[in-house]
């Protein structure tokens, strides 16, 4: 009896909750007409700052073909009305934090063996072979000194007669023994031991001079972004950037000198791979590797599941783009990707930007290997580095030692990045690859500049919780930030961090006010505290609509290079559309109509008014 | 140095406090306020587009749009604002120092002995604009102890307290190292032992009884206890058992935590079997919202977990599932009330903004402000004088910058007990997390205490209006 009734209680609550569930219905294919769809509501807001009163959109095979007011609706398009609804493009999180659970499991059922058989397989740890034109000892050739190889101006290079050093005919072996600058042996002014007989290349004071001698970036203002060609579009004005005279130098042809290395005896070659040391794996919240602190070849997409059940909660809250961003655990980690969060082309780039950390985050975050060892060994196994000056240290030798590869001078020791690594971060100093540093305090935003600095590098500053200490440096060095969470205490991981602290309620609207290019982030946090929320949040600490919009929109879609398909509602830009029941971001609206490349993927009944035009008769 | 620093720090805070009750003796309040121009959200009765409300004495004289406002009254220019009834946090143990989780069951302790008026927690509540808390032991517990309705204003738990003894915490989920076999005997053992001591009190009473009159004891115990039962006088009790009587008997409610469905049924039975179902709220947690119809069979009201909606993922499909709690509970009639989310990182923590979610989900405006002021009035019992504006009721309300339900919307200003106790242009804290010029918010330190100056807790004749309240007890 007593059992009967519980079972009709189970049955009702069943019921009830399925008749509960908020129904995001799944639009099935079929229902989209001949493909053309009509998105009609109160206003549009473009994303650029412009509104249109009662405004529609017309979007055919996945583009948007007309925006405006009173447009014709075309016969046989599906029309989607939302009133008292705002029409707004698809919101863009320039640096989200992917729930990707599935690389960690998968590494564990290996088993403690698995240690030892990755270590054993990771690319160049076998021994190189020598090839046969290496010469041990080559000769060193005199010629007539001059100060500066090159000069560069406006990006064009002028050429004083001598071939550059990074123009070298193929097959000549570069001396370690001589200047890297100038293929001859001479006095550096910051080393206290040059002269002849001294190993420039071996002296990390001749490098720097080097790096000196061809110039430091002067730092000139310009207009807030730059073209979009360039990775994050900083515009060069004509100053003397050191990246550009990497790029001459720095070719790809210099694995071959690296493999020279390899065998010239020196007791250093093999412990330029830290692989060898593979650490344990990090608890399932890291997905960056953890066998090396340099590792911008490897691909945060390789440890995406794009059918993660996180990408569902993102679009239902009217994100559609994001910049899938790798923890923070190593100093230099993985490359990002740009997805989007449905529909059928999921991947915009599969490999986009590098992204460092600086801070405390690769000390605690990094040295949490807790596979086979303890953390204590793991960490003594695998030289962390463990404060503010390591990171420092392990940043800075990994674009020298690029730096040295590229002119063929041997790069040893024990942060030295592996070849692959600086294939990639000589991509870096070249300017084709993006980089992305994560800094929170204002101590470690400063050090990035400084280090970008350095290297004549354009970044693009992440999270930046202490931005509003460091407002002059950053609008000085003209830095595209993308910041956030807006908390108000930190929780979760963040608090963890140490780092967040200090946060304020107005550093958004501080970096918008002095015209710094700034996108806004949710990075982990969904739902109340996702991404349309933040937006809700600004405006409470004294943004505007339109800013804040923009700040999810347009702006972002800059910064990561792909504003010619997202990130407004123009002719001819992938339909990515967010209708919502409301203001968008106001606390009592929610996304009602969510399409993704024109693919209807949330709908919800209770605003969404679907009706088919009807054809013409004839 | 190490030992001298806490003698520094007391003096430092005996300084500040005596500079704070200096300037509080300063100006008294006035006793006749008059909030002139606003809109009125009384949760009760029609919003007032353009009213004045008349505060006397602390209490609500007048609301509508035509008052005349007495010469002797402080004018207060609400245009562009919106008046709305002080919230509420209907349970929250964070206004303690240190809750009890090591002894299961203690029914004989009271949170008046941990409350911490110091504690960041109050400050932060009447910036939120919350003019009561439901002081609460923590979950941890099987029977926790006596809950307090304070306000968040005032130097000790006294002066914070709107009413003492409300209600007994009990938890029906497992506390930490029990399960639930060990949790429920552990329960109802508490009831159990109360039968024995009470027959074994009525024993006692009885052969007491006898011996005063000079009579021997010339029946069985049997007889003994049933004749004792009569003769037990309300100080023979216990300090163990006396709440738990009172429980039985009717003075007191229950507060059950039932953090999942399955702890709702044992928590109603035990309710039920020991006479206090009636006298009872059950705050949820998890999946609890699954036993919604059991709430709606007992016609007992609930207070909701603080995330509104629930998430999970389908064991068997791995696909993510979610349901908005409230919108269950509103669809069966079950009222319920909202607390603020003390892990959000932002918006939840505000009680408005937990309201605004019903809204967007579909709920009815009313019922969303009510979810926040009135229905934990109601179940707290003290309905007849908080949790809306009506005349008679006591002056506890916020001042909004706009649209109560609107993020955007800010506390301006909180009265208690018609005295202001906050004002944001006074708020130093808040004026450095918005970035004012450091000037303007240093300047404004000194007036902190000056904004709390007239801080109805500090003078115990006062609030003449609570002390009804405390003599229904």
């Amino acid at each position: 009896m007593i059992r009967q009734k519980w079972w009709r209680t189970i049955g009702w609550v069943c019921a009830l909750l399925w008749a509960v569930t908020p129904v995001f219905a799944q639009v099935a294919p079929e229902d989209s007409g001949n493909g053309t769809w009509v998105v009609q509501a109160k206003q549009v807001y473009v994303g650029d700052g412009t509104v249109i009163e009662g405004g529609m959109l017309i979007i055919r095979d996945g583009v948007i073909v007309a925006i405006g007011k009173d447009l014709e609706i075309p016969s046989g398009a599906r029309v989607v009305e939302v009133p008292g609804g705002t029409v707004t493009p698809g919101l863009i999180d320039a640096n989200a934090r992917i729930e990707s659970e599935n690389l960690l499991p998968k590494l564990r059922e290996r088993g403690p063996s698995g240690r030892s058989h990755l270590a054993g397989t990771l690319p160049g740890t076998a021994a190189i072979p020598a090839p046969d034109d290496f010469k041990p000892e080559p000769e060193v050739e005199q010629h007539e000194h001059h100060e500066d190889g090159v000069i560069v101006e406006d990006g064009v290079e002028r050429d004083d007669g001598e071939t550059p050093p990074g123009d070298e005919e193929d097959g000549e072996v570069r001396d370690a023994h001589i200047c890297p600058t100038c293929d001859k042996p001479h006095k550096h002014a910051s080393c206290r031991s040059c002269g002849p007989g001294h190993d420039c290349s071996a002296c990390m004071a001749c490098v720097a001079s080097f790096v000196e001698s061809v110039g430091t970036p002067e730092v000139t203002s310009g207009p807030s972004l730059g073209p979009a060609t360039s990775p994050f579009a900083i515009p060069e004005n004509g100053r003397i950037r050191p990246s550009q005279v990497m790029a001459r130098l720095i070719r790809s042809d210099y694995t071959d000198i690296e493999e020279n290395l390899g065998t010239c005896g020196c007791t250093h070659a093999k412990d330029n791979y830290p692989e060898q040391a593979a650490s344990g794996l990090g608890p399932s919240t890291i997905v960056t590797e953890q066998a090396a602190e340099i590792l911008p070849h490897t691909n945060v997409l390789d440890a995406v599941d794009l059918q993660s059940p996180d990408f569902e909660r993102l679009l239902r809250a009217g994100v559609t783009t994001v910049y899938v961003s790798p923890d923070s655990s190593a100093v230099i980690g993985c490359r990002g990707a740009v997805v989007q969060t449905g529909g059928a082309d999921r991947v915009l780039r599969g490999a986009a930007a590098v992204k460092a950390t600086l801070g405390n985050d690769p000390i605690w975050l990094g040295s949490v290997n807790q596979g086979l060892f303890f953390q204590r060994v793991a960490r003594r196994v695998h030289r962390r580095p463990t404060t503010r000056m390591g990171v420092t240290w392990v940043f800075r030798k990994a674009f020298h030692d690029t730096i040295r590869r590229a002119l063929g001078v041997p790069a040893y020791g024990a942060d030295t990045p592996s070849v692959e690594a600086s294939e990639v971060l000589a991509q870096v100093l070249r300017g084709e690859v993006g980089l992305r540093i994560q800094a929170r305090e204002q101590i470690d935003i400063s050090a990035a500049i400084r280090l970008a600095n350095e290297f004549g590098l354009s970044f693009l500053l992440e999270e930046a919780t202490e931005a509003y200490r460091c407002l002059d440096e950053l609008e000085l060095a003209r830095v595209p930030v993308v910041f956030g969470p807006i908390f108000e205490r930190p929780r979760g991981l963040r608090a963890q961090t140490r780092e967040a602290g200090r946060s304020r309620y107005h550093t958004f609207r501080s970096l918008l006010e002095r015209g710094i290019p700034t996108a806004l982030s949710a990075q982990e946090l969904r739902e109340e505290d996702g991404l349309a929320r933040q937006c809700m949040y600004a405006m409470r600490f004294g943004v505007s609509e339109q800013d804040a919009l923009q700040a999810v929109t347009s702006v972002p879609a800059r910064l990561l290079g792909i504003e010619d398909q997202v990130g407004t509602l123009a002719v001819g830009k992938r339909a990515d559309v967010v209708v919502w029941s409301g203001a968008p971001f106001s606390s009592i609206s929610r996304p009602a109509w969510v399409c993704v490349g024109g693919e209807p993927l949330v709908s919800h009944p209770r605003w969404v008014n679907v009706q088919t035009k009807r054809q013409d008769s004839w | 140095m190490n030992r001298c620093f806490p003698v520094r720090l007391l003096a430092l805070t005996l300084g500040i406090l005596i500079g704070l009750s200096a300037s509080a003796n300063g100006a008294p309040p006035p006793s006749k306020v008059a909030l002139t121009g606003g809109k009125i959200v009384p949760v009760v009765g029609d919003v007032v587009e353009q009213g004045t409300l008349l505060i006397e004495n602390g209490t609500i004289t007048a609301i509508g749009s035509d008052v005349e406002i007495p010469y002797d009254a402080m004018e207060v220019d609400c245009t562009g604002k919106v008046l709305f009834p002080g919230m509420f946090d209907p349970h929250s143990w964070r206004g303690l120092d240190v809750t009890n989780e090591n002894l299961p069951v203690a029914p004989y302790l009271d949170v008046y002995d941990a409350i911490d008026p110091s504690r960041l927690y109050f400050e932060d509540a009447l910036r939120d604009g919350i003019a009561s808390i439901h002081v609460s032991q923590g979950n941890n517990c099987v029977i926790g102890g006596l809950t307090r309705l304070v306000r968040p204003i005032g130097r000790t738990p006294d002066a914070m307290t709107v009413r003492p003894a409300l209600a007994l915490k009990i938890s029906a989920t497992p506390k930490s190292g029990f399960d639930r076999m060990i949790q429920l005997a552990t329960l109802r053992d508490a009831f159990v032992e109360l039968d024995h001591y009470l027959e074994r009190l009525a024993e006692r009473r009885y052969e007491e009884v006898q011996k005063e009159q000079d009579k021997d004891v010339d029946v069985g115990p049997a007889e003994a206890r049933r004749l004792g039962k009569e003769l037990i006088r309300p100080e023979d009790y216990d300090d163990r058992h006396r709440n738990l009587v009172k429980l039985r008997d009717g003075d007191l409610g229950a507060w059950i935590y039932c953090g999942a469905a399955t702890d709702v049924g044992p928590a109603i039975r035990v309710a039920r079997e020991n006479g206090f179902l009636e006298r009872t709220v059950f705050v949820l947690g998890g999946d609890a919202h699954r036993a919604v119809q059991e709430f709606r069979a007992t016609k007992r009201p609930v207070v909701l977990p603080t995330n509104l909606t629930y998430r999970w993922y389908d064991p068997v499909s791995a696909e993510l599932q979610e349901v908005f709690v409230p919108k269950v509970f509103h669809d069966a009639g079950v009222p319920f009330a909202l607390q603020p989310h003390p892990d959000s990182s932002l918006a939840e923590r505000y009680l408005n903004y937990q309201a605004a979610q019903l809204v967007r989900e579909g709920i009815p405006m009313n019922e969303a402000y009510a979810s926040i002021t009135l229905r934990p009035a109601e179940f707290l019992g003290v309905a007849k004088q908080r949790g809306s504006l009506e005349v008679g009721k006591v002056a506890d309300l916020v001042i909004f910058s706009g649209d109560p339900l609107e993020f955007s919307s800010w506390v301006e200003q909180v009265y208690l007990a018609g005295i202001l106790a906050y004002d944001r242009a006074r708020d130093p804290r808040l004026q450095t997390l918005l970035g004012a010029p450091e000037g303007e918010a240093e300047g404004d330190q000194p007036e902190e205490g000056g904004s709390q100056a007239p801080d109805p807790a500090a003078d115990s004749s006062q609030p003449e209006t609570d002390q009804p309240e405390k003599d229904q007890q």
